[in-house]
């Protein structure tokens, strides 16, 4: 009794947000202590996390979009295998916000400040928070569009989903707060059984797409800007900041690196997975229809609903709201933690509301900021989505590049620096990326260079 | 309200600390004596107070950021002329 008294005593003495973590934590070092297969999976099941929700929530609204429109656009062919090249990549890219985190205890957004000086830490901060902002408003698009097949008005969908995120960013501590949004995350999965949906599917063509990477009308600047538009859902600058700060907020250490980085391979499973399933059913579906290489979301939901029928359509309107609303709690949380790491801020999904209302702010404005924006009568939508790939595209290398030489230094990693694959793995990604990026800039100020 | 989640937060600590202590005196450990190392393990320290050293930019680290400025540079001048050409 008395140590019980002890212990609660040590703990009270932590500020609030340090005082939740160490309760979890306490949990995981009880863990460790027993023994055998079934004591390890417990233990593995509540470390996990970060990386599966980051990986889902990067199949986002707009990432559901982008999916759809690729498999009406160039059909089963090439995209079906890159879909599965995209999770090394993304593995690879994401596997080190892990180590990184669990290391140092300091977000992404804190690493680059301090070590980096104020300009590239400040440079850093805006991009990410107007990529955020514009990124929200997509994923409000694909909320109330969503919504729309429901029968529910813009209007009403964008309050609730507003509520929706305000009540589960500020009244949940970290712990609750991570399993609701994984169980919301669990949906995005519904895209997968909806594939045995698609009337006569050719799984022939589907495995031939491996064997012979056919592009549907060959290489133009259309296929270019989709593929820079795939590769920009599969790796955006929000996830790097996202889960390096989970991971810390979560409390893991170089003990749990391994967990991390299974939750980061699972969590690239599920997303290519998803992926592929949203590119098989638009491909077998929609591409051929007349006009199907530039469908929006609902005519490309329209013809879903012809042949496949109403129910999946009406699933495939409900995985685009899951996407839109998992998207905008992981990107909001993102938002609010590069802030409170970029100010010296006490930064905590476990301070309660009144304690840590200025840490919750940042997020909740730029969700705000998106739920009226998405309102306006008319916006233009494909300007958005432009400037959302912009942005990102020219943040990405950076962010690249910070992660890169945090992870190569030897002063804060010790022994867990980049291994020489990882480098050139890493160095691989980011070139390719650069080059995409260079064509895509070419095929701007030349349109007609690729035919 | 306020009291029943309070409740709940009281109970779960509770628990966890209960846990603890079967824990421990099953494996003969006491983690109360080593709360500092645990602590320091865990990182359940506030980090804003630990002072972080600026990383020294030299050798391929130099040649790196002029190569991200001028990206960033050539980037934006390809942004501008895709959105005057839009408009």
């Amino acid at each position: 009794m008395k140590d019980m008294k002890n212990m609660k005593n040590k703990l009270d003495e932590l500020p609030v947000d340090i005082k939740l973590r160490a309760v979890d934590r306490l949990k995981i070092h009880i863990m460790r202590q027993k023994y055998g297969y079934f004591s390890r999976l417990c233990l593995l099941l509540s470390l996990i996390g970060p990386g599966i929700l980051v990986m889902i929530a990067d199949n986002d609204a707009g990432g559901v979009i982008t999916y759809a429109q690729t498999g009406s656009i160039f059909g089963l062919g090439f995209f079906i295998p890159f879909m599965v090249l995209m999770l090394p990549v993304a593995y690879i890219v994401q596997e080190m916000t892990v180590r990184l985190g669990a290391v140092t205890h300091r977000g992404h957004a804190e690493m680059i400040w301090k070590r980096y000086g104020k300009f590239w830490g400040a440079f850093s901060l805006a991009d990410l928070v107007i990529a955020n902002i514009l990124t929200l408003i997509t994923e409000f698009i694909g909320i109330t569009l969503g919504m729309q097949f429901f029968g529910v008005s813009p209007i009403v969908s964008s309050i609730v989903a507003l509520i929706v995120v305000f009540s589960i960013q500020l009244f949940l501590r970290y712990y609750t707060w991570e399993w609701i949004s994984l169980s919301i995350a669990a949906l995005n999965l519904i895209f997968v059984p909806l594939v045995f949906f698609v009337p006569h599917l050719h799984w022939n063509a589907v495995a031939d797409s491996f064997k012979t990477w056919h592009i549907s009308g060959g290489v133009s600047s259309l296929f270019i800007y989709v593929v820079l538009a795939n590769l920009g859902t599969t790796i955006a600058p929000w996830m790097l900041f996202f889960q390096q700060s989970s991971v810390v907020d979560k409390g893991l250490t170089v003990k749990d690196i391994r967990d991390g980085q299974i939750d980061t391979f699972v969590g690239s499973f599920f997303m290519v997975v998803v992926a592929i399933a949203i590119v098989i059913i638009t491909g077998s579906v929609v591409h051929g229809v007349q006009g199907s290489s530039n469908m929006s979301i609902d005519q490309i939901l329209h013809v879903i609903s012809i042949k496949m029928g109403i129910i999946p359509m009406k699933l495939f309107a409900l995985g685009l709201i899951e996407a839109g609303l998992i998207a905008t709690i992981a990107i909001s949380a993102s938002t609010s933690w590069a802030a409170g790491e970029a100010m010296g801020w006490p930064k905590s999904i476990n301070l309660p509301p009144l304690q840590g209302w200025y840490f919750y702010l940042p997020g909740l404005i730029s969700v705000l900021i998106a739920g009226s924006v998405v309102l306006i009568p008319n916006i233009p939508l494909g300007f958005l989505n432009l400037t959302v790939q912009v942005v990102a595209s020219i943040f990405m290398p950076a962010a690249m590049l910070f992660l890169l030489l945090l992870l190569n230094d030897k002063e804060i990693m010790g022994n867990h620096t980049n291994k020489k694959w990882q480098n050139i793995s890493a160095f691989i990604i980011v070139g390719f990326l650069i080059i995409m990026n260079g064509l895509y800039g070419i095929t701007v100020v030349f349109p007609h260079i690729f035919g | 309200m306020a009291l029943d989640i309070k409740k709940i937060k009281n109970r779960r600590e509770d628990k966890m600390i209960k846990k603890l202590n079967g824990a421990e005196s099953q494996n003969g450990t006491n983690l109360e004596d080593d709360w500092d190392n645990f602590i320091q393990e865990e990182g359940l320290i506030d980090y804003n107070k630990i002072p972080l050293k600026r990383a020294e930019i030299k050798g391929w680290v130099k040649f790196a950021f002029w190569f991200l400025r001028i990206y960033i540079v050539v980037m934006v001048v390809l942004v501008i002329i895709g959105f005057s050409r839009i408009h």
